[in-house]
Formats: structure tokens, C-alpha cells, sequence
């Protein structure tokens, strides 16, 4: 290993930890600004993380083993993925990860995090749970979709040979790259628990989805709980900001500097969208929630229809 | 084959529409109607644009006023007198009917395929497969809905599928035959909204799956 | 000694078997069980290593023509696909042994030693040799002998009435799959005048229609839709070793048969794929879909292997279209993923079983309603069904995963490779429909898992559960130790299949599998560091409380979600085939603002199974009622028909 491919892992490693929660500032900050507030300074859940991690913990006494296991799991199965998948050009990788893989890594999450909220027998983690596994057999077929279509043209599954730029038959997929982007987009608000599916500041609401689900979590726990969720943020608004940017490319071919560069910008403004939303949009009643999802599984289908049409 | 940034033009249209399927707010269709005919509008200076016909540039603009402008303006105001902004669905769940219109897209594309091409020198289909599929969708979406508004959308969007196909049969109709179904649509929308001030005032409401009751 | 000098031990644990079976039969009511487990795990052992020291290139032993009235040369015929079959069965065999004794107990004076021995000794050696049979004549032997001998342990418990009804449903399935089959080997044989499976497999286009039909019987036995009825019932009814058997093997037997005989016959037809394709796609749906309203939990897992038997006979399609439009690459994931597939269900499968059973003996119920924190009194069965959730969702890295994987491969390369259009559609649109069903596993085994282990007991005899004996629990970790060993070797299991895929394939090529034990490791290694970093460090600070609930205090049991409330958003989705219907009961003299007892109650609606299945069993039923008029009980009237039917059978075989 030479020594700009050592810079490029510390880099890396340095934004694996410190980004993900100066995310969720940013998106606290927007939306605040949005509504007139002043709002808490981006390093504020940065400082959280850190406050809770010195706490002491309060776990419930039905809670087994799998309760404190499973934000560990989860954490570690987030810095996989964020360490593998593409979610900023010109990223270093240990080991290359392929669709599959990718969305069953997401899955592997989702046994642990329900597991966790199943574990101290609280009725409202329970509900939620059973939300959450409804919103995920709508979901994980919507992303495949996206996913598959873009192997499909690529002729590959890999999931970093994909979001390369290299690829001669992908690059020149303006329409397809928007099309699987927005279904991603859409796919990664339900996924995460933002807006339209579910209101991520809200704890005592009847149809919250995630946050109930971590309503027993507390002190270091509560935090490699939060901070999964901020890495499961850096991965999904990154692969569905590669989209666009992706779809640009098309037409702005430039160098990998500045890809990396622009990735970084689609990151800040897919999270800035998010943001957005959150502050203007409400959330949607949860019978409304499958005709929410049912766009993100059409852009899936107009993504294989295109795949479809292209590939002779 | 790849999509030329024409064709993508004409996807876009076809996906608005489709995306009419997915909503029950009537608001939110009028919206995307209301982009839909836009996104027609720039496609039909485009073809002005590549044909170097200058009348076009002028069909465009009436047709963005009417059909983008004065239409959704005046459906919305009648929406807002008539009252119900949200449509119950009928025959098959909302959800389910947008793959149901990207199934018939698919469809679309082989009978367009079979369809002899008049122009369009590139060999491809895509124009007639999209305009054929707004066609279909404007059924769907009229089978699917029970608010009569909805049924007024859907014949619209079926009128716009059946100008894009005649854009891309044939060189465009005469400038007096467009400026004529122009006007003929802005009387049949003003009729429709007549004619749901009289169902409202008659029934108590607009719900055609309940006009059943009218059989005997 | 050479390691192929062991070869003689699979006729030896045919031996065992058979003494098995006589000490069984004569000293069966007065041995205990553990002697006869004994004979069963030394006779599973012997098996185990002569299979082993056979791989992969088989044997022949006989013909022995004193067999079956010298109709056909009896013969044992072991090629690499019988001995990785004989492999499954004999590790499922050895832990079965070992669980047996202890969980029998439980049936007390229900069941009766000596025939639950014998069936099962005469039901693992059976279907041990229809492995080794090469010609139709012994394969349907000894099928039939599997299928009566597993019928007789599905009513191990006598005093249970659903035991009888399931009993009868089962050998109904049979019954039928038997006459299938051999209606398509009666027609092979007029075709080629031979027995042996070796002369049918050289037949090409002309056997088409009969393999359609033994394909049908076969698809009977393996449970996929609509065929599956029978495994709710018999998995469910029987003991937990022998649902573990009948799921994790007896299935399998079918899925030999099909790779046997129509997978190893140059007969290749593309409508033949598309029917295995859309077969196992509908069985792996629909299995899932009733795994997430299921209560029960044996019924939960014995929809599960309709489900993952779907994804077998789907890959068995992939095989059928790689080969009959002459593409390597989709053949080859597709047979691969397929044997993978059924080697970790083989596995993974009884291992799911038999903790079922474990807490079926601990806590004396599967109703999900009345479990509830098991975990902290039996930690033990509470690990091995976590891991077999883990692998039966096929989440990675573990062996599940791997086989999944090699499904999506094979689907994804003919996404890619086919010229047909409305094939990479269907190619594509299956991935889709793998993730829905993948999502779904997620749902049905995180239920089973939370509402039986985690939370609280919901009913006192949940909170007495007891864990069982170790040899039970070795008998369930020699299972996760042998998915473990798959995990990890993943990539050389898929290379080991090169023999079996010799005959069945021109060419084997099978692309690089995913690096597991990377995977393992990178993922152990984060978690590794936070457990030392925080929980140990952390462990000082620690205060336990009862749970929070937003402040609510101690809510009562009965708040608690059950499996019904748990899985009510997910199966309100598809309500076309699950409805719920919910009925409320409010008693009291002021109702509704001071009830005194409010009951309610909600059940699912099968639309399918009560408008679909019932009118089917009602006519076959009505038919009975009607045919019974026939039986006049008279000799004489008898007589005339056994006479008339001969006469008739004259006339049609001397028909021109």
C-alpha cells in the first residue's frame, strides 16, 4: 500500500466517524432555520454521542443479552457498510460488496434492531417493530429494483464497478441514473425513518416507527444505537446523491478530484432535500404510508423498463 | 440504444402522468397535470425548434396557458366550491395502479412496435410507445377514480396522449385544427364543471361510484 | 487403513438399521429409549464416515437378486449425488438420535416405544437406500415404505385427535404423489422397455409428457404449491425429531427425485422450466406469506420449508432453462445454488425443529400467545434458534446467505445472458419478489424469535420452562456447528459440487463466491472492540429497572403484543388472501362507559384455503359419499366387479 492509498483510508476512517452525526446537525439546522429558528449548532449531536457515551444505563430487567448486543451489531454492521459501499466517488474499500450483499446487510440490521425492541417486552417497541418489518417488504423490493436495473446495464452486480463512472454502457443513462435516484430517495426516507414515513423528532406519537423501537435504549447504548443510524443516513443519502450525480456525468464528464468533491455535495444536498421536507411536508398517516412507498416501487419498475429497453 | 434528451423529455411526460395514478388528492393530480401539459408544451417547441416550424413556438404557448394555466385553475376552483379534495379509489387499490400503468407502458411498446412509423427518421418508437401510454394511463386513471373531477383529468390526460401521438405520426395537424380542439377542450372542461355544480346540487355529492342508484 | 477402505460401512449401517429394527420390534415396549437412540446414532455414525470415505466416486454393491422375488436385481448404486444426500440424512440422523430420548418423555404413556422405533428405523433406512436405488422398481419400494413408515410417526401421539386428522391428510398426499409417479414410470418403461434410471436418462423429447407427471408427483412430496397443504398438518402434528427428519430430509427426497430423473435426462424443455420457475416462486411467496399469520410454531416453520423448497424447485427451473437453451453459466449457479440450498435447509431446518421442540417440552406449548421470555430459562435452545433465525433468513455471513446468494447469481445472469426479453423481465422481476420474500423471512423468524424468547413469560407455565438435557442440546449444536463449517467454507462446498454437477451438466462454472469469512471477520472485529469497550467497561454503571413504556409504570401482561397485533400491518397488506376479522364482546350494565369485561377476539380468514381448497375437498368428499353406494357388502356383487374390471382391462389391452 502506498502512501496516498494510506491518506485516503485515514481520510476515510476520520469521515466514517466525525460525519454522520454532523449530518443529522445539518439537517437540525436547516430545518430549523426553515422554521425561523435559531436552532442547535451542527456539532451539537456530535457533543450527544459523547455526553451519552460517559452515561450510565438504565436497562429494563425483562431486557436479555440481545437488547445491548444489538446496538453493537448494528453499529458494526453500519461501519461495514459504510466503509464498502459507494457512497462518495474515489473512496478506498477493503473489499468490494455486491447488490445483494448490500441489501441483505440492511436486513441483517433490521433482525437486530427489532430483536432489541422485542427485548424488553414494551407494547410500543413491539408495535413499532411490526411497522417497521411492514415498511421493509415494501421497501426492499423498491431498492432491488433501482439496484438490478443499474446491473443489468452495467452487466455487473458489484455494487463499486456500478457507481465507477467507468462503465461505457452506464454513463450515458442520464434518464435511468434519475430514475433509479429517485426511487433510492424515496426508498432511503422510509429505510431511515425521515419525514413523509416517519417523524423523527416525535417520541409519543401512535404511529411512530424507529423511535419507538429505541424507546428503552439509553446512556452508550442509546448512542451506537444513534449513531447507526446516522452512518445507515451517510450510506443511503450517499448511493441516492451518486445517482444524480451520476446522471450529470452523462453530460459534465471531469476529474476524480472533483468527483469526489461533487459526491460530497450530493451527500449535503440529498440531506438538505430531507431537511427541507421535514419542514414544509407532514407526515403521512400510516394507511397512507404503501401509496407513499408504491413511487418508489414505480420508479423501480421504470428503471427495469428502461434497463429493459436498453440492453440488446 | 440509448435515450436521446428528447425521448427523455417524453418519459418525463409519460412518468408525471403515471404518477397521477398514485395520488387520491385531487390537488396534488391538478399539480402534475398541471406539469405534465408544461413538460408537453416544451416538448412541442422542441419539435417547433428541430421542424423550424415557428407556429409550433406559438401552439406551445397557448397550449402552456390553457391546459398548464387556466384548466388546473379552473378545476381547482371548482374543487374549492363542490368540496371533497380526496378521492376514495375504486376497482383496484391506488397503490397497486401505477404498476398496473407500467405494465400497459410495456404493452404500449409492442403494439407500438407494430405500428407502421411515418417519420421520426431514428427508427425507434419511443414517442409513440409514451404517447400511446398516456392514452392508457388517462383510462386507468378514469376507471380507478369515483370523484368526477378525476374522470375530467383523465379525459385530459387522454386528449394530450392522443395530440402527443398525432405529434409524432405525422408532421402535426394544422394550426387551425389544434387552435380548434384547443378551444373544443377549454368548452368541454367549462361544461364538465357545469355539469358537477348540478351533480353536486342534485345528489349532495360527486362521487360517481354512488350514481348506481340512478338505474331504475 | 486408507480412508476408501471404509467404503463397506454403508452396507454395515444398513445392518445396524436392520437390527434396529428387530430389537425394536421384539424388545421395543420393555428397552429403554436410550439404547435404541444408541443404535440409531452408531448406525447414523457408521453411515456418516462410510459416506464420507466414499466421496466422490460412489459404489456398487450387489445386484442381489434374492431381493424382491427376483422382479428386478436389487442394488445399491452410489454416485456423488446419492452420497450428498446420504450425507444430510445421516447428520440430521446422528442429532436426532441424540434429541429423541429426552423429548419423548414427554409423551408419556401416549405413545407406544416399540412401533415409534420401528417406524423409525425402517423410515431412516428407507429412505436411505431410495437414495442408492437405481431403477424405478426399488425407488418405489422403498418411497412407499418411507411414506407409510413416516405416516405411522406423524400419529406418534395416539390420544391427540389433530395427530389422526393430520395422519390422513398426509397419507392422502401421497397416496397421490405415489400414483403419479408411478403412472410416469409405467409410461418410461412402455417407452424404453428398461427399469433403470440410467436407460431413461438417454431418452430425449418422447419422455417429456412422463417426467411432467412424475414431476408433479415429486412436486406433491416436496410440498411446493398447491400441493403444500399437507406439511402444515403432518409437520406439526408430528414429534419434533420427526418433523426435523420429514423437513430437513424426507422433502429432500422429492428434490432428488427431481434431479435424478429429469435434471440427469437429456429431456429439456423449456415449458418444462417455466413451470418449476413460476412453482417455486408462488410456493416461496406463499409459504412466506403464512409464516407471518402463523401462532403455532411448528406450523410457522413447516410453511417456512414450503417456502424454501419453493426457492429449491425455482433454482431447479433455472437449471431446466440454462439447459434447454443451452446457456453454462445459468445452469450451473442454478445447480449450485440449488444443492447449496438444500443443504443448509438440510441443516438449518431441524435445527429450527428440534429447539421448537425443546421449547414444546419446556414450556408444554407452541402457541406463541403463551410463550414469552424463555431466554433467560433456556439460554441455551433460546442461542441455537437465534442462529437457526439468523441462517434461515439467509442473512449474511452465515450459510444461508451463501446459497441465497448463488440463487440471485443464477437469476441475475440470466438477466443478463438471455436474448428472450420476457425472460430477463422475469428474471428481474423474481430478484424483486426474492427481496419481498427475503424481507418477509425477516418478519415471520424475528416474531417466533421475540414473542417466544425475549419479553416476559405471558402465562405461568411459560415462566416454569425448563431447559433440557445436554445430550438435547448437543444434538442441537452439532447442527450449528455444521452451519458454521459452511459459512466459512462456503466457496470450497461450491467447488465440491463439481462431481454431482458432472452428471447433470456439461460444464460446471460457477463464479467466485463472496468472501465469507472477510465478511466474518470484518464484522467481528468492530463488534469485538465496542463489547470490550463498552459493555464490559460500562458494566459498573449499569442500573436495572422495570421497563419504561413512556412512563406508563408496570402495564399489564395482557398489553403485551402478541403475534396476531404483531404481524396485523404486514398481513393487512395483502388482504386479498388474509383477512382479519375482529370480534369485540362488551359486558356491563353501563356499557360503554363502565364495561365490566371487554373480550375480544381476532382471528385471520384464509380466502384461498376456505373458497379454494374447501369446495375441492367438499366434491372429493361428496364423491365418497356417493361412491359408497357401490359397496353393497354382498361377495357376489363384489366378485362382478373384480370380474368386470377384468374383463374391461382385456378389452382395452387387446385394442388394436
Amino acid at each position: 500500500m502506498n502512501n496516498t492509498s494510506w491518506l485516503a483510508y485515514i481520510a476515510l476512517t476520520a469521515a466514517i466517524v466525525v460525519v454522520p452525526p454532523l449530518l443529522i446537525g445539518f439537517i437540525r439546522k436547516t430545518k430549523a432555520r426553515l422554521q425561523n429558528r435559531v436552532g442547535a449548532p451542527y456539532h451539537q449531536p456530535l457533543l450527544d454521542l459523547i455526553k451519552l457515551l460517559s452515561k450510565g444505563e438504565l436497562v429494563s430487567e425483562h431486557a436479555s443479552w440481545v437488547l445491548r448486543g444489538a446496538a453493537i451489531a448494528n453499529v458494526s454492521i453500519a461501519l461495514l457498510l459504510a466503509v464498502t459501499s459507494p457512497w462518495i466517488p474515489g473512496m478506498p474499500r477493503p473489499f468490494d460488496v455486491d447488490i445483494f450483499l448490500f441489501i441483505y446487510l440492511f436486513a441483517l440490521m433490521r433482525f437486530f434492531s427489532v430483536l432489541s425492541a422485542l427485548d424488553t417486552a414494551s407494547p410500543f417497541g413491539g408495535f413499532a417493530a411490526g411497522r417497521d418489518l411492514t415498511l421493509a417488504v415494501l421497501v426492499e423490493p423498491a431498492v432491488m429494483l433501482c439496484l438490478t436495473a443499474l446491473a443489468v446495464v452495467a452487466q455487473t452486480a458489484n455494487l463499486s464497478e456500478i457507481f465507477s463512472f467507468t462503465g461505457k454502457a452506464l454513463s450515458v443513462q442520464a434518464g435511468l441514473w434519475v430514475m433509479a435516484g429517485c426511487g433510492l430517495y424515496l426508498s432511503s426516507l422510509v429505510e431511515l425513518s425521515r419525514m413523509p414515513a416517519d417523524d423523527p423528532t416525535t417520541h409519543l406519537e401512535l404511529t411512530m416507527v424507529h423511535e419507538a423501537m429505541i424507546l428503552e435504549n439509553s446512556g452508550p447504548n442509546l448512542a451506537l444505537t444513534e449513531y447507526a443510524t446516522a452512518l445507515k443516513l451517510l450510506v443511503l443519502m450517499g448511493v441516492s446523491g451518486q445517482c444524480f450525480l451520476h446522471a450529470f456525468a452523462a453530460v459534465w464528464q471531469t476529474s476524480p478530484s472533483m468527483q469526489t468533491a461533487c459526491g460530497a455535495g450530493a451527500v449535503l444536498l440529498a440531506v438538505a432535500v430531507t431537511a427541507l421536507i421535514e419542514a414544509t411536508g407532514v407526515k403521512l398517516r400510516w394507511t397512507k404510508l404503501p401509496e407513499f412507498i408504491a413511487y418508489a416501487i414505480t420508479f423501480g419498475l421504470l428503471c427495469l423498463v428502461v434497463a429493459l429497453g436498453v440492453v440488446k | 440504444m440509448s435515450l436521446s434528451s428528447f425521448d427523455l423529455l417524453l418519459s418525463a411526460i409519460a412518468i408525471t402522468a403515471i404518477m397521477m395514478l398514485g395520488t387520491t388528492n385531487i390537488g396534488t393530480n391538478l399539480r402534475l397535470y398541471a406539469l405534465h401539459s408544461l413538460l408537453i408544451a416544451a416538448a412541442t417547441a422542441w419539435l417547433g425548434q428541430t421542424r423550424h416550424e415557428p407556429a409550433l413556438f406559438l401552439v406551445a404557448a397557448i397550449f402552456a396557458l390553457v391546459k398548464a394555466g387556466f384548466v388546473p385553475w379552473f378545476l381547482n376552483s371548482i374543487i374549492r366550491q363542490v368540496g371533497g379534495h380526496s378521492d376514495s379509489g375504486a376497482f383496484i387499490p391506488t397503490a397497486l395502479s401505477m404498476p398496473v400503468g407500467i405494465a400497459l407502458l410495456g404493452a404500449n411498446n409492442v403494439l407500438a412496435q407494430r405500428l407502421p412509423t411515418v417519420i421520426n427518421g431514428d427508427g425507434g418508437n419511443i414517442g409513440e410507445t409514451f404517447a400511446l401510454s398516456l392514452i392508457t394511463t388517462g383510462m386507468l386513471l378514469m376507471l380507478t377514480r369515483n370523484i368526477a373531477v378525476n374522470q375530467v383529468i383523465g379525459f385530459l390526460v387522454i386528449e394530450n396522449g392522443i395530440y402527443l401521438f398525432s405529434q409524432t405520426q405525422t408532421q402535426g395537424m394544422p394550426m387551425a385544427l389544434e387552435m380548434g380542439i384547443l378551444l373544443d377542450l377549454l368548452v368541454a372542461v367549462m361544461i364538465a364543471g357545469i355539469l358537477l355544480f348540478r351533480i353536486k346540487k342534485n345528489f349532495e355529492h360527486i362521487d360517481i361510484s354512488k350514481l348506481t342508484e340512478l338505474k331504475d | 487403513m486408507h480412508i476408501a477402505d471404509l467404503k463397506p460401512l454403508v452396507p454395515l449401517s444398513f445392518g445396524l438399521f436392520g437390527s434396529g429394527t428387530v430389537v425394536s420390534i421384539f424388545w421395543g415396549h420393555r428397552s429403554n429409549n436410550t439404547f435404541l437412540s444408541g443404535v440409531l446414532f452408531a448406525s447414523c455414525l457408521t453411515l456418516l464416515i462410510g459416506v464420507l470415505s466414499s466421496w466422490p466416486q460412489g459404489f456398487v454393491n450387489g445386484p442381489y437378486p434374492i431381493f424382491l422375488g427376483g422382479l428386478v436385481p436389487f442394488a445399491q448404486h452410489a454416485d456423488a449425488l446419492s452420497l450428498f444426500f446420504l450425507f444430510i440424512l445421516s447428520l440430521v440422523g446422528l442429532s436426532i438420535a441424540l434429541f429423541s430420548p429426552s423429548y419423548l418423555e414427554h409423551f408419556k404413556e401416549h405413545f407406544h416405544p416399540g412401533i415409534y422405533w420401528f417406524s423409525l428405523f425402517v423410515f431412516v433406512a428407507s429412505m436411505a437406500q431410495v437414495f442408492l436405488c437405481a431403477d424405478a422398481i426399488s425407488f418405489i419400494i422403498f418411497w412407499e415404505l418411507m411414506s407409510l413408515s413416516s405416516a405411522a410417526l406423524v400419529i406418534t401421539n395416539r390420544a391427540s385427535h389433530t395427530a389422526k386428522k393430520a395422519t390422513i391428510i398426509y397419507l392422502g398426499a401421497t397416496r397421490v404423489s405415489t400414483t403419479l409417479m408411478f403412472c410416469g414410470f409405467l409410461w418410461l418403461h412402455a417407452l424404453t422397455n428398461s427399469w433403470s434410471f440410467a436407460d431413461w436418462s438417454t431418452m430425449r423429447g418422447a419422455g417429456l409428457l412422463p417426467l411432467s407427471i412424475i414431476f408433479a408427483g415429486f412436486c406433491i412430496k416436496a410440498g411446493t404449491w398447491p400441493f403444500h397443504l399437507w406439511l402444515p398438518y403432518a409437520h406439526t402434528e408430528a414429534p419434533a425429531p420427526i418433523s426435523a427428519l420429514m423437513s430437513g430430509v424426507m422433502v429432500k427426497v422429492a428434490i432428488y427425485g427431481m434431479i435424478r430423473l429429469i435434471l440427469m435426462s437429456n429431456t429439456a424443455s423449456v415449458s418444462l422450466a417455466l413451470v418449476a420457475i413460476a412453482l417455486g416462486a408462488i410456493s416461496a411467496f406463499w409459504g412466506i406469506l403464512f409464516t407471518q399469520v402463523e401462532g403455532d410454531i411448528k406450523r410457522l416453520l413447516a410453511y417456512s420449508t414450503v417456502e424454501n423448497i419453493g426457492l429449491i424447485v425455482l433454482s431447479i427451473g433455472l437449471v431446466l432453462l440454462g439447459k434447454s437453451t443451452n446457456v453454462v453459466a445459468i445452469s450451473s449457479i442454478g445447480l449450485a445454488g440449488c444443492l447449496f440450498h438444500v443443504l443448509n435447509h438440510g441443516l438449518y431446518k431441524p435445527l429450527l425443529f428440534l429447539s421448537a421442540g425443546a421449547v414444546d417440552w419446556g414450556a408444554h406449548s407452541r402457541d406463541l400467545a403463551k410463550l414469552g421470555g424463555l431466554q433467560r430459562l433456556m439460554p441455551w435452545t433460546a442461542a441455537s434458534f437465534f442462529f437457526g433465525s439468523l441462517a434461515i433468513c439467509s442473512l449474511p455471513p452465515l450459510n444461508g446467505f451463501a446459497s441465497k446468494w448463488l440463487i440471485y447469481q443464477g437469476l441475475f445472469s440470466l438477466s443478463v445472458g438471455s436474448n428472450s426479453i420476457s425472460d430477463r423481465t422475469m428474471a428481474i422481476a423474481l430478484i424483486a419478489l426474492l427481496s419481498m420474500i427475503g424481507a418477509m423471512s425477516v418478519a415471520s423468524f424475528t416474531k417466533v424469535f421475540g414473542l417466544c424468547f425475549l419479553g416476559t413469560p405471558r402465562t405461568p407455565q411459560a415462566s416454569h420452562a425448563k431447559e433440557m438435557p445436554l445430550a438435547a442440546l448437543i444434538s442441537q449444536h452439532i447442527l450449528i456447528a455444521c452451519c458454521l463449517v459452511l459459512t466459512f467454507g462456503a466457496g470450497l462446498i461450491v467447488d465440491g459440487f463439481k462431481p454431482i454437477a458432472q452428471g447433470v451438466l456439461p460444464k460446471y462454472d460457477v463464479p467466485a463466491m463472496l468472501p465469507q469469512p472477510q465478511l466474518v471477520v470484518a464484522l467481528a472485529i468492530p463488534l469485538i472492540l465496542f463489547y470490550f469497550v463498552l459493555i464490559i467497561r460500562g458494566r459498573s454503571n449499569v442500573k436495572y429497572f422495570s421497563t419504561w413504556e413512556c412512563g406508563y409504570g408496570k402495564l399489564p401482561l395482557r398489553s403485551f403484543i402478541d403475534a396476531a397485533s404483531f404481524t396485523r400491518p404486514l398481513a393487512s397488506l395483502f388482504g386479498l388472501v388474509i383477512q382479519y376479522r375482529t370480534e369485540n364482546q362488551i359486558q356491563g350494565r353501563d356499557r360503554r362507559h363502565f364495561p365490566d369485561t371487554i373480550d375480544v377476539k381476532a382471528h385471520q380468514v384464509l380466502w384461498v384455503e376456505k373458497f379454494f381448497y374447501s369446495p375441492i375437498l367438499n366434491a372429493f368428499d361428496a364423491l365418497g359419499k356417493g361412491l359408497i353406494k357401490l359397496q353393497t357388502g354382498s361377495i357376489h356383487i363384489h366378485l362382478f366387479y373384480v370380474f368386470a374390471t377384468l374383463i374391461l382391462l382385456v378389452l382395452i389391452g387387446t385394442q388394436p
